[in-house]
């Protein structure tokens, strides 16, 4: 499990594997559309950031300005990108719970 | 197609809120979004959800947080980078920066510390509550026309002016010298002052009590000790109610205690003494007591003067009736009323107790603080218009940079402030040592409350503003005459309002110079004159002891000084270096009399001798004392004063008794040669001089004054044995002047380290921008000679004008100081000379120093490199 200081809400879990996923294109828009996509759940806006904000301060995404577009009035877009600690982190969670996946019985598992 | 765009006053409520680190991605963020929205679900819904979105995001972490995210405006931009450029500049020229820095903080140390020093010499007695309604009483004595100013006035006359309707109330009092002595818890004391006075005596002086009350000053014996003496005579326990004894004969209670007088006090005393326990009786002949009163509010003092007059006019028979020879003569009293705040300045009047200071030494003292103050104002803006002239470049790129003159401005506004902030850290230390050096070499001392008055808070603010003003004003004048072009292209035309502004200062500053040399230099003759002028008298190897109250007229402890080995004689004599004693005399003249007030003095048998005061006619007293009684001496100038053509066996008259004149002494010295020789009637001592006058071998021992004191106190057991050398009390009557060539000296200094100063930072600018000019003119065949000469003599002429410009202010200022000696020495030619060509020498060797550079030009590479 990761230490403290470095756990992750279901939601922040959700974030980085989305920009994880995204590669160079995670920047808010496209992480809550990958979301709502692929989650079929809409998040807002604003929770999206808030959720980069704290990763970034967990040191478990970067990020860097990009160039202006037009469509966003000449804004310019910050892209995320994980770093080895998100990597790292993401790894031992998904260790753990495929650890935690294995210790379930076949039995248990099975609809009636 | 209209476009549409999310409603702007979300945008102003988002811009308004949001961290500004987080507004751009945010913003465009949600901008993205809602264009989405506007294509699939509309306008209406797109605007309802982008305003979701930002009221969403209005959360602690994402808003604005007050100064953190503050963008910096132009002004402090180029402020900044300004002191940049400032702590830059230092650092490149330390040792420069370092010395004009100390040279200007000095400048302004020592301005501060001579203002200082006159606020607390103006400001004495304002602690007195309502002092511009408070007045001492003085009396102006005539007779037959001749003018006498005494600070006392007769014991009557309190009570009489505290009846006018104008008077509030009204006290007097007399002062208990320190010859005599107290008991108090079974220990002596000598040294205290006490003052005979009523319970209005604190009202009027403001007295604060710490315990007890004054008016029980109205009830006999009584007394209030101030804080200090409380402590001396009992320490720490409560000396209320406890028992002072007085010369063996006046037991009196302790009532009350009061806080000490401040230091800016005219009046300095221990103590506070019922009158009722004395025999003080109010009588007009006594004319002996300090009087003081306070008016009413809005009273006028003119009316009250004439009231006062009219009280002593309406008395004159009653105040002169003790005077033996008062029939025929012409007496006239009139008040000398002085506001309290005014005593400390006004001129000494006879029998005066009061601290004085004299109010010309005053006013020079002032106008050397001002022109400290103005010299380290203009070295300032000199030396800072320097520093930004010999950066051109930058001057040029930030003129560029601020589109206007006002970011070289600010750049050199950002200069001075960076060197107010070093110069006041500085200054603040400097005037700390400055005042623990001021008080032993040159007897300044200064109360720390003048550091917290409103007058020495609006000299310093002064000083801060006046300095960034004239940095503005010369940022102005360098700033509006410098071509952005010209000086970005490395074309540097000289003539420009910043040089000339510099010359100007510099030809100021540089008379100030001549001005500081030349006040030194006729100081210092006028004190080698003090010491040269004959006193009339020798003042060498002479010891002068106070006689105790108690031993007055006592001839034993004399002859066993006498015996002493090493003593050579020994006398009594009511000489007093710092009071001259005055009484009203009847002479009779070649044809008739003549009455007036003149000075006396009292002498033992060889006084004369012992002082070494020269008898020109005549003979002096024998020693028998019935003989001597009834004979007196005169000084030259009283023969002269009196016409006398034989003076010996004409008649004095006196409350002392008749006396005949049996010989004439050379004019000796009894006051500074501030004032003239005045006539002096000497009389045989009757045992009432209270000094012992003791002439030493020029070769004694060492342990001589301990066996005087010890022989002293054989006598005289448990009396403080005060004593000094005649020719140290002779000090004080130019302690003042001394403390003004102190300060002259140190000024001296000052001024001409500040004058180098100048000259050098012109020279080596001068030397920078002529550079090319004269390397070509040493290819065109100018020798090294003529390139020194060229260099130099620029600064030639403005010393020149400088010493014209400094002329008469040397006259007036120097007339103005010797105006207060009665014997000085006369103004000539080289008072003017030797500054003025000193001045030259001091400009030619600091000038000299880039002459020389100037000689040894490198003509190849300079022209290579242009």
């Amino acid at each position: 499990m990761a230490a403290k200081g470095k756990y992750l809400g279901e939601f922040e879990e959700l974030i980085l594997l989305t920009v994880a996923s995204l590669e160079d294109e995670a920047y808010g828009v496209s992480v809550k559309k990958f979301i709502d996509n692929e989650t079929g759940r809409s998040v807002n806006i604003s929770a999206v950031h808030q959720g980069l904000k704290r990763l970034q301060k967990k040191g478990m995404v970067e990020s860097h300005v990009g160039g202006a577009t037009k469509v966003r009035g000449g804004r310019r877009k910050r892209f995320f990108k994980i770093t080895n600690i998100g990597k790292q982190i993401l790894q031992e969670i998904i260790d753990f719970k495929m650890e935690l996946y294995r210790k379930v019985s076949d039995f248990a598992l099975k609809t009636p | 197609m209209k476009r549409h765009r999310p409603p702007k006053w979300l945008d102003r409520f988002l811009k308004w809120y949001c961290d500004p680190e987080l507004l751009e991605e945010f913003q465009g963020d949600v901008r993205e979004l809602y264009f989405e929205r506007l294509e699939n679900e509309g306008k209406f819904r797109a605007d309802i959800k982008y305003a979701y979105d930002i009221l969403r995001f209005y959360q602690w972490n994402n808003i604005r947080k007050p100064g953190r995210h503050r963008k910096p405006n132009r002004l402090e931009i180029l402020i900044y980078s300004g002191f940049k450029m400032a702590v830059r500049n230092a650092g490149r020229n330390r040792l420069s920066f370092l010395a004009k820095t100390l040279t200007i903080s000095i400048c302004v140390v020592f301005s501060l510390i001579l203002f200082a020093y006159a606020i607390q010499e103006y400001s004495y007695d304002q602690f007195i509550p309502n002092s511009n309604l408070v007045f001492r009483v003085g009396t102006e004595v005539e007779v037959n026309g001749a003018i006498t100013k005494y600070a006392v006035s007769p014991t009557a006359l309190a009570s009489a002016i505290s009846e006018l309707p104008t008077i509030e109330y009204a006290t007097r009092f007399s002062c208990l010298s320190s010859l005599h002595h107290y008991e108090a818890n079974g220990q002596t004391y000598y040294q205290e002052k006490g003052i005979i006075t009523d319970s209005k005596f604190p009202e009027i002086f403001g007295c604060k009590f710490l315990r007890g009350s004054g008016e029980l000053l109205d009830e006999p014996d009584n007394i209030v000790l101030t804080l200090s003496t409380a402590v001396k005579f009992f320490g720490i326990e409560n000396p209320v109610g406890k028992t002072v004894t007085l010369n063996n004969g006046f037991w009196m209670d302790v009532v009350g205690i009061i806080e000490d007088p401040p230091g800016a006090s005219h009046l300095k005393y221990d103590m506070l003494l019922s009158r009722s326990s004395f025999d003080v009786p109010a009588r007009w002949q006594d004319l002996d007591a300090y009087t003081y009163c306070k008016l009413k509010k809005e009273s006028d003092i003119h009316h009250i003067s004439s009231s006062i007059t009219q009280i002593l006019t309406d008395h004159e028979n009653e105040i002169t009736q003790d005077v033996k020879f008062a029939r025929g003569q012409v007496f006239g009293f009139r008040p000398i009323l002085q506001n309290i705040t005014g005593i400390h300045l006004h001129d000494f009047l006879n029998e005066d107790v009061a601290v004085k200071r004299d109010i010309k030494h005053l006013h020079f003292i002032v106008l050397l603080a001002s022109l400290f103050y103005l010299s380290a104002i203009i070295s300032f803006l000199n030396i800072s218009m320097s520093d930004l002239t010999a950066n051109f470049k930058q001057l040029g790129i930030l003129q560029v940079f601020s589109g206007s003159s006002g970011g070289a401005s600010n750049s050199f506004l950002a200069n001075t402030l960076f060197k107010i902030l070093l110069i006041l850290p500085i200054a603040a230390i400097l005037l700390q040592i400055g005042l623990n050096l001021t008080g032993p070499y040159l007897g300044i001392t200064i109360e720390e409350s003048v550091y917290t008055s409103k007058y020495f808070f609006i000299l310093v603010a002064s000083l801060i503003t006046l300095l960034i003003l004239s940095s503005k004003i010369g940022s102005f004048l360098v700033v509006k005459s410098v071509a952005v072009l010209d000086v970005l292209k490395g074309n540097f035309n000289i003539h420009y309002g910043g040089v000339r502004l510099r010359e100007l200062l510099l030809t100021v500053q540089l008379s100030f110079s001549v001005l500081m040399i030349s006040l030194t230099l006729v100081i210092l003759d006028q004190f080698e004159f003090i010491s040269k002028t004959d006193k009339g008298f020798e003042d060498r190897n002479t010891l002068v002891i106070k006689i105790p109250v108690v031993a007055l007229g006592s001839s034993t402890l004399l002859e066993s000084l006498e015996e002493l080995a090493g003593v050579k004689m020994a006398s009594p004599s009511s000489f007093d270096t710092d009071v001259q004693w005055k009484e009203v005399f009847e002479v009779k003249l070649e044809n008739g009399v003549r009455s007036g007030i003149f000075n006396y003095q009292m002498w033992g048998e060889g006084f004369g001798d012992l002082m070494n005061i020269e008898m020109v006619m005549g003979r002096g007293f024998t020693g028998n004392s019935a003989n001597d009684k009834s004979v007196c001496l005169v000084n030259q100038t009283a023969v002269e004063e009196f016409g006398w053509k034989n003076p010996i066996g004409k008649i004095i008259t006196s409350d002392l008794g008749e006396t005949r004149v049996t010989g004439v002494v050379k004019d000796f010295k009894t006051v500074s040669i501030h004032n003239k020789i005045e006539p002096m009637i000497i009389l045989a001592d009757r045992g009432w001089s209270e000094y012992l006058y003791v002439k030493l071998e020029p070769i004694h021992s060492t342990n001589l004054i301990y066996q005087i004191e010890k022989t002293f106190n054989d006598h005289h057991a448990g009396a403080p044995f005060s004593w000094n050398y005649l020719d140290a009390k002779l000090f004080n009557w130019y302690h003042e002047d001394y403390q003004i060539r102190g300060i002259m000296n140190i000024g001296f200094i000052v001024s001409i380290i500040i004058s180098c100063l100048v000259v050098f930072s012109i020279s080596s600018q001068w030397f920078m921008l002529r550079t090319k000019e004269m390397s070509i003119r040493k290819v065109v065949g100018a020798g090294a000679t003529d390139l020194f000469v060229r260099h130099v003599s620029k600064f030639l002429k403005f010393t020149a004008i400088a010493i014209l410009i400094a002329f008469p202010l040397v006259y007036y200022l120097s007339n103005y100081w010797l105006q207060n000696f009665a014997y000085r020495i006369n103004l000539e030619v080289s008072y003017f000379l030797v500054p003025g060509l000193l001045t030259f020498l001091i400009t030619i060797l600091v000038s000299g120093f880039h002459g020389i550079h100037n000689s040894k030009i490198n003509v190849s590479e300079v022209l290579k490199e242009s």
